[in-house]
């Protein structure tokens, strides 16, 4: 299929447009892709490490907070432990005070709960159980023992200001006498003030052989005794410590207290890193003295053994470690799950306290973190997808809309463009049809006005050529015309009127050619005896050749009508040349024979002046041959030339055979001449005795036979004369 | 008909070539109208012209009219069947012809 320039243009336009927001389109595709692959590329690196750096800045962060909650925590459990052993030290040293110096106090007399309704913050006396033996009974002591006792109850103020500081928790403060009583203020918040005693509580208690003062009783500062089973109601850990107060003898007894320490109970319980993690205390003998696990390994449920002993080698080690006074971080195995855990020694008690973190957990937080900075890269990563896509959605968008936009100004653009090449073919159109006088109006000022421009010229000039042409053909027109006239008044001139007489017979015919030619003949009489015949030729064709063929004819005739009886032939020809040497610049000429028969006599006088010989026939001897003719120059060059004027005499039945060349140079397609020769051949052949008309015709025909299909070139005159003689 | 010049000088020889006929004759006409200017000696060279009529003779009328006055004219290699147009017609008796 074939497209026309406004296709052409349109297509150009748009695929120009298109392919170049293509290019760009692409080329911004490709860089937004190279940038989104490593921007992608770098974020999940970025991410992969980032996430990997996450999850050890999280274990090790995890590592650390594990080691600091340890040794915070045991601080504040030391601190704790401190304020609890600093009471005690208080009530040794008040409590050997009063021993060392019984003679600055009063005695006084104690509640016995055996007798007397016993409240908190009352110090009631307990005897030893040896007290009752043997008939024995504390209202049978001796009455140093008594004074001891009355003069140690001084105690009962420090008791009860140290007291005053628990108010609200289980709680007591104690002496325990090497003697075997024991002074004591019991806080139980539940009971509503008042105790209540058992008779084993009564009768049975001996202080000495308690665990507070077997333990304390040779030491020199206070001690945490193994009270961790004392479970009160509220299910918080009691904590005893005691420490040996002394007499003027030494060791006398044993001062303590059991707290239930809610504050350090706390800072165990609820000291946990991750949501299993949890927290315990050992002592110096590698038990569980505290622990925020109710059960399993490392609650205080499992207390018995010796957590160095532990079938769990990890435990084991760590225990190891922590009775050894080591602060540390170890991975264990708890209830055979791993766990992370931190230690540190809680000092002064020659405790340890231990967190722990379960392994999975602090894994969780790690891979919490490393998926969250994941998410991140993610989101990074879906964002820039987004971008991505709303990048190549908006330029999609743009690229529609540049077809819609581009489209119809492309169309419009071509429309445009064409539109003068269109006005230019439609103007070419009306042109063609022959409005010669349309112009085109064309302003575009490109090539395309200048096409229309040499469009209008040659409108112009087509129009200018198309007038001339008009006039010229009209003139040709004209002219032919004139020359057919020509034509018909040469022929007119031509005499038609052969005489019919005894004497003489002639005949003559003119075949002109197609243009008017120069040929002619003539006949007439001079008087009433003499016939003046004429065959003439003049030189080349057309009007000129014509006109100078009637001068000729006419001069000719006049001057043998006027000067022959008294010139003679050769005058007449001669004079007829002058005349029309006369201003014949053009160089015209004519060949002329012309003849003067006396019809009587049979004598024959002629002038040739440059034509061809005719032809005579011999009637007696039945034979042509071809006139004897002076060479005599043609008529019409030169002036002043003498001519020779010949004569003979024809006898009856003699005939003369006069032509123009247009016989003789009769041309056939080969281009060959008919030429005398074959004339007087043909003459000589054919029967000369025949009609006149006859003659001419054979001749006629001889010469058509050869010239065959050629076109005539020349004027064909023949002329003949038959000479009858007298009719007598 | 083929016209061909050759030009020494002032003297020019003109080859006819052909039939110097009615149609052909203006052709030369008009040649010599130009050809002739300054030319002293002047020969029609005939070797090869087959035929001459009389519309040929009158242009070899007006060459030898004009040579009359600025020089001289002849013809050369005239072919019989052109001699006896010539001689026919008196120009052998006027003409210069070798």
């Amino acid at each position: 299929m074939k497209w026309n320039i406004q296709k052409r243009l349109l297509v150009l336009v748009l695929a120009a447009g298109i392919l170049s927001f293509l290019t760009l389109s692409g080329l911004s595709f490709y860089g937004m892709s190279i940038v989104r692959n490593e921007l992608k590329s770098l974020g999940n690196d970025l991410g992969a490490a980032g996430a990997s750096l996450t999850q050890s800045l999280i274990e090790s962060q995890i590592k650390r907070t594990l080691v600091e909650v340890a040794k915070a925590r045991s601080e504040f459990i030391r601190h704790e432990t401190d304020l609890i052993s600093d009471d005690v030290k208080i009530m040794s040293r008040m409590m050997s005070r009063i021993a060392m110096n019984p003679n600055n106090y009063k005695p006084i007399k104690l509640l016995d709960p055996r007798f007397d309704k016993v409240k908190h913050f009352q110090p009631y006396i307990i005897y030893s159980p040896d007290t009752y033996a043997n008939g024995m009974s504390p209202e049978k002591l001796s009455a140093d023992l008594r004074r001891e006792i009355e003069i140690n109850a001084n105690i009962n103020t420090t008791l009860y200001s140290i007291s005053k500081t628990f108010e609200g928790f289980n709680s007591s403060f104690y002496v325990g006498s090497s003697k075997g009583y024991f002074i004591c203020i019991s806080l139980y918040p539940e009971t509503n003030g008042a105790l209540e005693f058992d008779n084993n509580e009564l009768y049975g208690y001996d202080c000495r052989e308690r665990p507070w003062y077997k333990t304390a009783i040779n030491a020199t500062k206070p001690v945490f005794s193994d009270l961790y089973t004392n479970f009160d109601d509220d299910g918080y850990q009691i904590i005893s410590c005691s420490m040996p107060y002394y007499d003027a003898n030494g060791v006398a007894g044993v001062v303590g207290l059991d707290v239930a320490n809610s504050d350090i109970y706390s800072a165990i319980t609820e000291t946990s890193i991750g949501e299993h993690g949890f927290s315990f205390v050992i002592n110096d003998k590698g038990k569980v003295i505290f622990s925020s696990r109710k059960d399993g390994d490392l609650s205080t449920q499992q207390t018995d053994s010796d957590l160095r002993n532990s079938v769990e080698g990890t435990l084991a080690t760590a225990a190891k470690k922590m009775v050894a006074g080591e602060h540390g971080i170890l991975p264990v195995i708890v209830d055979g799950e791993q766990y992370l855990l931190a230690f540190a020694p809680v000092e002064n008690t020659g405790w340890s306290f231990g967190t722990l973190a379960l392994h999975n957990d602090i894994v969780a937080a790690a891979e919490d973190g490393k998926s969250y900075f994941l998410k991140q890269i993610d989101g990074f990563n879906s964002r820039l997808q987004k971008e991505f896509f709303l990048f190549t959605f908006i330029s999609a968008l743009i690229f529609i809309g540049l077809l819609y936009v581009l489209f119809p100004a492309s169309n419009n653009l071509a429309h445009r463009f064409v539109k003068p090449i269109n006005e230019l073919s439609d103007g070419v159109r009306e042109i063609t049809n022959g409005n010669f006088d349309k112009k085109l109006e064309i302003q575009t000022g490109d090539e395309i006005q200048h096409l229309a421009i040499c469009f209008n010229a040659m409108t112009d000039e087509l129009k200018t050529q198309m007038a001339n042409l008009t006039k010229a053909t009209a003139e040709k027109e004209r002219i032919a015309t004139e020359l057919n006239v020509a034509k018909d008044i040469q022929n007119g001139m031509l005499p038609k009127d052969f005489p019919n007489r005894d004497d003489v017979e002639l005949l003559a015919t003119m075949t002109p050619a197609k243009e008017v030619g120069g040929d002619f003949y003539d006949f007439y009489f001079i008087d009433e005896t003499h016939l003046a015949i004429t065959v003439a030729d003049v030189s080349g064709k057309g009007i000129s050749a014509a006109l100078f063929m009637v001068i000729a004819k006419t001069i000719l005739n006049n001057f043998a009508v006027s000067t022959l009886n008294r010139d003679g032939l050769a005058e007449v020809v001669a004079a007829t040349n002058d005349k029309l040497c006369a201003n014949n610049d053009a160089m015209m000429f004519v060949t002329v024979f012309i003849g003067v028969l006396d019809l009587e006599t049979g004598e024959f006088i002629y002038v040739n002046g440059g034509h061809n010989p005719p032809v005579i026939y011999h009637a007696e001897e039945n034979r042509c041959d071809f006139l004897d003719v002076k060479k005599n120059f043609v008529l019409g060059p030169m002036d002043g030339i003498p001519f020779v004027e010949q004569r003979v005499t024809f006898k009856p039945g003699d005939l003369i055979f006069m032509y123009t060349d247009g016989v003789t140079e009769a041309l056939n397609v080969k281009d060959e001449e008919y030429l005398p020769d074959r004339l007087i051949a043909f003459m000589n052949k054919t029967d000369c005795r025949v009609d006149l008309h006859e003659l001419l015709k054979n001749v006629r025909a001889d010469v058509a036979a050869h010239v065959g299909e050629a076109e005539q070139s020349d004027d064909i005159t023949m002329f003949a004369l038959r000479f009858k003689g007298k009719a007598n | 008909m083929e016209i061909k010049k050759e030009q020494n000088g002032s003297a020019l020889t003109i080859h006819v070539i052909g039939r110097l006929d009615a149609g052909s004759a203006p052709d030369l006409s008009k040649e010599l109208t130009t050809a002739l200017d300054g030319v002293t000696d002047l020969t029609f060279d005939f070797a090869e012209l087959k035929y001459i009529a009389s519309a040929g003779l009158r242009v070899l009328l007006v060459a030898q009219k004009r040579m009359n006055k600025q020089g001289s004219m002849k013809l050369i290699h005239v072919s019989e069947a052109v001699m006896e147009v010539l001689d026919m017609t008196g120009f052998a008796s006027l003409m210069t012809i070798e």
